[in-house]
């Protein structure tokens, strides 16, 4: 038996292996540079073809966070986020300036938008990854970098939500390499 | 013997009176030359109802200058106006009439009659999503707004809150910054995060207190609630026989050109995209100088005798600047505020007037001895040695660099959560500091290093500027509270007694207090929706007040500097569209120069300086 056969026939198991998987939990795995179209598709807890699928670019609008994962986000938006971008993250902008009361803000991150129209249109053709880096490397002010890489991800899910983008059967990944196949899209 | 002695004393006298005469006829003659070559304007106003002090707007097109008057019966006069291409304009409430073009010469003496129609009048139009309602309907009984009265208001407007309807989690989130939730785990990132802390307030804000607050704003101005602002109940008194006198002008700051400057990509977003003049201070040769808190930063120098300016950016464009002071040497201290990094370095800058260079940039807290990671400076003020004292607004301390050694030193101020915000020097050398946290004084005596603290017989309170006149006499400018009035508060020194005065206007926040040759107490009073923004004066012999509305009705102005004639400059902060460096003439006719010069020369004393030493300028 020469090695080349061994790998042959390894390989083979594997192919085997992966679609009596993929049969038994319902996946469809996306060739990259198609667009993942099954949220809500049941997703198997496999290492293997969680990795593929992680791996396949995909839009915003193709369901990349999960309901669950939105509400944890919430939780974190009301503590840390909500002071300054306001209810549904539609930022200070939302406001009445009041005549009399200074432009000034020494101190006081301006707040634009995060979610919705100005979100998407700020951020359209960049990669969450980008987004993601933003958050993590200047949100909150002042602590930057206080949450855990899993909470940046989370509040990101709820930006998400807000911006009525379509839930899936997968949480928003917390790894740059992986949000960097996320490609978003007004 | 003595006839001898008495005929010399005569003959020094006639001699020093000749020498007196014959300046001020020169001074006189030269200043009568710099107005030989102005126009005048007058003429009368008109308008289908009844009007008073309606504002005559004169814009100078080829100089970018705005002149404003008042009427008086009608009619109306300006004074010193650069020939040129004029359009004029005038606006009262609900009124305001067509432009008009004009030409004046040099010398002319021209007549304008003007009708006013309906129109929107002086006062912008609120925001569309907003309504005006009573205090009382938007403020009603009940618990919580005692809170919200002796807390909030001590610094916020009445229409801060209102206009700002949100979630109950907002609100909650609002105030944990007040109380400084999270500076257990994190350092201040601004002067009023945590003001409402336990330990540092002066309002029981017991958990009982922020329930009731929490229930309450979400009760009246929660998410469904629309934004609403306080309608003002009573009308600014006005004078017309002292508007009728009064002419401002207003040097418009040139705009920067489509992708440069203050709209270039770097600024255009992160610094506003304007420019911004905070602070006026005069050099000893007339001329007005400018901190453009824009981005980016810069030093301007206004010589309004021709209304020419001329820009110097700043060391370090975007490191934050607020106040300056100009020395008898005729530097420019310039400290570092936050700007667009507020935990970056922070330096008192120094530019010298005469070589147009900066000079100084001296570390303001080279042993980081200030420990909060985000800290930045604001005010100053020099003593008779011309040593500068810096108070780190965010920092609670102050800074002395001393001039003749360069030397360096730190004093933390004795109050806890200190935010010094207006500081001033008297003629003893002792450092005045307005505490924006509490609405105390504190005196720091340069002799001893020791620090004193006063306070006003309205206490808690908003306090920003301070001041101090030609008897040494400490004053103050207190906020207004909800329905507690604003106030000027005196502090006599030789006595220790304080002494307040009500402002008798319609949520008064004075903020800057100045002192005139006469003893009057000059205020700048930032507007509210519908109140203007005004410039008023305090005598307090009379203990009247005369109000005079400034050009544009919305624009604050934090700082005022007085002339040795009397004449107001300021510069109106607040400005979206028309920064610029402005000036009042109370009375017009008593104006000589175009020039801005102290009494005593800078830094701007009620009390003439001690000769200068060789050694401070080092």
């Amino acid at each position: 038996m020469t090695p080349r056969t061994h790998g042959t026939s390894a390989a083979s198991a594997a192919l085997v292996l992966f679609l009596v998987v993929a049969a038994v939990s319902g996946i469809s795995y996306v060739a990259p540079g198609t667009s993942y179209v099954a949220p809500g598709v049941g997703y198997a807890a496999s290492g293997f073809s969680r990795t593929m699928y992680a791996q396949a670019p995909r839009s915003v609008k193709s369901g990349v966070y999960t309901v669950d994962q939105a509400r944890r986000g919430r939780d974190h938006y009301r503590k840390r986020c909500i002071l300054c971008h306001l209810d549904n993250g539609q930022g200070r902008g939302a406001e009445p300036e009041i005549v009399g009361q200074s432009l000034e803000r020494e101190g006081d991150a301006e707040a634009p938008a995060v979610a919705g129209e100005p979100l998407l249109t700020k951020w359209n053709g960049k990669t969450a990854g980008a987004l993601f880096d933003v958050m993590r490397t200047t949100m909150p002010v002042g602590s930057a970098g206080s949450l855990s890489a899993q909470d940046y991800a989370d509040v990101f899910a709820y930006l998400l939500e807000l911006s009525r983008l379509p839930a899936g059967a997968q949480d928003l990944p917390a790894g740059r390499d992986q949000l960097d196949l996320i490609t978003i899209e007004r | 013997m003595k006839i001898r002695r008495l005929l010399t004393s005569v003959i020094v006298l006639a001699a020093c009176g000749w020498a007196a005469y014959l300046v001020g006829v020169g001074v006189a003659a030269q200043q009568r030359g710099e107005l030989a070559g102005m126009a005048r304007l007058s003429g009368t106003v008109t308008a289908p109802q009844a009007f008073r002090a309606a504002q005559v707007y004169l814009r100078n097109v080829d100089k970018n200058i705005l002149y404003m008057v008042f009427t008086s019966g009608g009619q109306f006069r300006a004074t010193a106006l650069f020939p040129g291409s004029y359009e004029v304009i005038v606006r009262a409430k609900g009124l305001e009439s067509p432009a008009q073009t004009l030409t004046l010469r040099a010398g002319e003496n021209a007549k304008l009659s003007l009708a006013m129609g309906p129109g929107q009048g002086v006062q912008p139009a609120p925001p569309a999503n907003v309504t005006f309602a009573r205090y009382a309907e938007i403020y009603p009984q009940g618990p919580g707004l005692q809170v919200i009265e002796q807390g909030c208001m001590r610094c916020h407007d009445e229409n801060f809150i209102p206009a700002r309807p949100a979630s109950e989690d907002v609100w909650k989130a609002r105030l944990g910054h007040m109380t400084g939730a999270e500076l257990n785990v994190r350092d201040s990132r601004a002067y009023n995060e945590g003001a409402l802390a336990g330990r540092v307030q002066w309002f029981p804000f017991s958990t009982r207190d922020k329930e009731e607050f929490i229930a309450y704003v979400t009760k009246h101005y929660g998410s469904d609630a629309k934004p609403r602002f306080v309608r003002a109940e009573t009308e600014v008194p006005l004078d017309e026989a002292a508007l009728g006198r009064a002419m401002f002008m207003e040097y418009y700051l040139p705009i920067d050109a489509p992708g440069t400057g203050s709209s270039s990509p770097e600024f255009a977003k992160r610094g506003r995209g304007i420019r911004w003049g905070q602070d006026v201070r005069f050099d000893a040769g007339g001329n007005v100088w400018l901190t453009d808190r824009g981005y980016p930063h810069r030093l301007v120098k206004l010589d309004p005798r021709t209304g020419q300016q001329k820009d110097f950016p700043y060391p370090d464009v975007s490191n934050g600047n607020h106040d300056l002071t100009i020395d008898r040497f005729g530097i420019v201290w310039a400290p570092e505020h936050a700007g667009l990094k507020p935990d970056g370095g922070k330096r008192i800058l120094g530019f010298n007037t005469k070589t147009e260079k900066w000079e100084f940039q001296v570390p303001a807290d080279p042993n980081d001895e200030i420990r909060n990671s985000v800290k930045w400076m604001q005010s100053m003020a020099l003593d008779s040695k011309s040593n500068l004292y810096v108070g780190w607004i965010m920092g609670g301390a102050i800074t002395k660099y001393e001039r003749a050694t360069g030397r360096v030193k730190v004093y933390p101020i004795s109050e806890r959560g200190a935010v010094p915000y207006g500081v001033i020097a008297d003629r003893n050398d002792n450092i005045w500091i307005a505490l924006w946290n509490s609405g105390k004084l504190a005196k720091f005596d340069t002799t001893n290093e020791q620090w004193t603290e006063f306070a006003p017989l309205t206490f808690p309170s908003h306090i920003r500027r301070l001041n101090v006149d030609a008897q040494n006499n400490i004053w103050a400018a207190i906020w207004n509270q909800g329905r507690r009035p604003g106030k000027l508060a005196k502090l006599d020194q030789t006595t220790g007694r304080f002494t307040e005065y009500d402002v008798p206007l319609w949520t008064a926040q004075p903020y800057d207090v100045n002192p005139d040759p006469e003893g009057n107490i000059w205020f700048a009073d930032s507007p509210t929706p519908d109140r203007v923004a005004l410039i008023s004066r305090f005598n307090p012999r009379t203990r009247a007040f005369v109000f005079y509305p400034k050009p544009q009705f919305a624009a604050d102005s934090p700082k005022i500097q007085v002339t040795r004639e009397g004449a107001v400059w300021f510069s109106p902060r607040g400005s979206r569209n028309q920064p610029a460096i402005s000036v009042l003439y109370p009375d017009m006719d008593k104006i000589t120069t175009l020039g801005a010069f102290y009494q005593y020369g800078p830094p701007g004393n009620p009390w003439p300086s001690p000769p200068a030493t060789q050694t401070a300028q080092r």
